[in-house]
């Protein structure tokens, strides 16, 4: 691998980990992701490494590949749910977490909607720069932002009514 | 308003995953030198053919069409056996794979491998002998990626960690945790002992490979002394293989056709020995294979007790 495509992960790694994560749910996942999406970027580094947007560029592909991935999974896996007593299994902030109605039904939204919301409210990008990246227009993002947060509104009652 | 109590969830969650970035580095190293030889094999493999059949064409044309040209391509090269015999070859399942030496570490290292090996000829249907001290065959892992996860929370009890860690990486991992699962995994050590107990679900079989241990200043293996204790503190083993120095008997009991094998060794398996403190710390590897032998997992718990 090239030295500046190494600095490149060693820099933007761990902030991409992190937009995986949010856009499948799943930590193991999220890290097959963003491996897959490196490899890709390494292998057109030199036709894109002196672009602008390099974060853009792997951040669209993770999208792409999620969304295909998506499309093609047939099985769907259960867990057994036989954990092993863990011994941490009482720390309040597990259960802070797995109150988190919000991050469970995110998980419920198709993977491109997920990514215009992740893209928006995580990454914070405009609408524009959302629709330049998932290379589709603003209409689009704007139409998916707003069936997004429908769903989540209809699968969070309570926070409709608060708001 | 909701688009804020989003934007909360999505920030906290964010902060929840993170990958050592050498670790990162060194699995798309893999990877990318994986994809590379598949590209050059793939190119050898169509030139050949294109050549051969270019010779061929100019064979049936040359005899006037009376007869066939035989275009042969070679078969891929077969599965690459590593022999620790040769120290100066790496074996891409840990990247730097040490031989073993006849030291504490070197042999639980060689446990590891051993499992692995016990696992894959399993699946093989082929009778592998592995020596310890004199070197061992394995197969070459294709697919690994080492991931290090840090857990503060397995049991801390004396007894089950290894199975835990066994059943904590299945009940965690979406893609086996409905799998039925053979768990291979060592009871022996010179303390013995460490896998017994542990809980293990129903739909898991669990197969402890022992490590026989060898006498000081012999080559000799006993395993009378304590195998019997190890069957004793792990009823719902379902069998037990002796491997050591001298393999006098290596049962390879036809399974239930797992879906998934995950082999798990206690020890110092896949880092340098001076890295581990044993008083304080236990290193936990994590190992699945599927049937067609890749390694789907690998993961490395490191856990204070």
């Amino acid at each position: 691998m090239r030295p500046d495509f190494r600095e490149y992960v060693v820099a933007r790694s761990p902030a991409l980990l992190r937009t995986a994560y949010l856009l499948t749910g799943d930590a193991t996942e999220a890290e097959d992701l963003l491996q897959e999406a490196l490899l890709r970027l390494a292998r057109h580094w030199t036709r894109v490494e002196h672009s602008s947007s390099l974060d853009a560029y792997a951040r669209r592909t993770m999208i792409n590949l999620r969304t295909s991935r998506w499309r093609r999974r047939r099985v769907v896996t259960v867990s057994s749910g036989d954990r092993p007593e863990i011994s941490g299994a009482g720390d309040p902030a597990t259960g802070i977490v797995e109150r988190d109605e919000m991050w469970t039904s995110l998980a419920t939204l198709p993977p491109r909607m997920r990514a215009v919301l992740v893209l928006r409210f995580y990454e914070d990008l405009s609408e524009a720069d959302t629709a330049a990246e998932l290379g589709c227009s603003v209409g689009t993002v704007k139409s998916q932002t707003s069936r997004g947060l429908a769903k989540l509104r209809e699968a969070l009652p309570e926070r409709t009514s608060r708001c | 308003m909701l688009t804020e109590e989003l934007t909360a969830s999505l920030h906290r969650h964010a902060g929840d995953v993170t990958r050592s970035t050498a670790d990162l580095l060194a699995s798309l190293e893999l990877k990318a030198a994986r994809r590379r030889r598949r590209v050059t094999v793939a190119t050898v493999l169509s030139v050949t053919a294109v050549a051969a059949l270019i010779a061929g064409v100019i064979v049936v044309l040359g005899q006037d069409g009376h007869s066939q040209a035989a275009v042969t391509v070679n078969p891929p090269v077969p599965k690459e056996q590593i022999s620790c015999d040769e120290p100066t070859r790496t074996v891409p399942m840990y990247l730097d794979w040490p031989c073993p030496t006849g030291t504490a570490s070197a042999q639980e290292q060689a446990g590891f491998a051993l499992m692995l090996g016990s696992a894959q000829s399993f699946l093989a249907d082929e009778g592998v002998h592995h020596k310890v001290g004199t070197g061992f065959t394995i197969h070459p892992a294709t697919d690994v990626r080492m991931r290090v996860l840090s857990l503060g929370s397995l049991p801390a009890a004396s007894g089950g960690r290894t199975f835990s860690a066994a059943e904590f990486w299945l009940a965690n991992n979406t893609r086996v945790s409905n799998s039925r699962a053979a768990i291979f995994t060592c009871l022996g050590g010179p303390t013995g002992g460490c896998g017994a107990g542990g809980p293990v679900s129903a739909h898991h079989t669990v197969y402890n490979t022992y490590l026989v241990q060898p006498d000081p200043g012999t080559s000799e293996a006993s395993c009378e002394d304590t195998s019997p204790a190890h069957e004793a503190a792990a009823p719902h083993c379902t069998d037990i293989f002796l491997v050591g120095p001298k393999v006098t008997a290596l049962r390879l009991l036809r399974p239930h056709q797992p879906d998934v094998i995950v082999a798990v060794h206690h020890g110092s398996a896949g880092l340098p020995a001076t890295s581990i403190d044993p008083d304080h710390h236990h290193d936990w590897q994590v190992q699945a294979l599927t049937g067609n032998h890749s390694v789907i997992e690998s993961i490395s718990y490191n856990t204070n007790f």
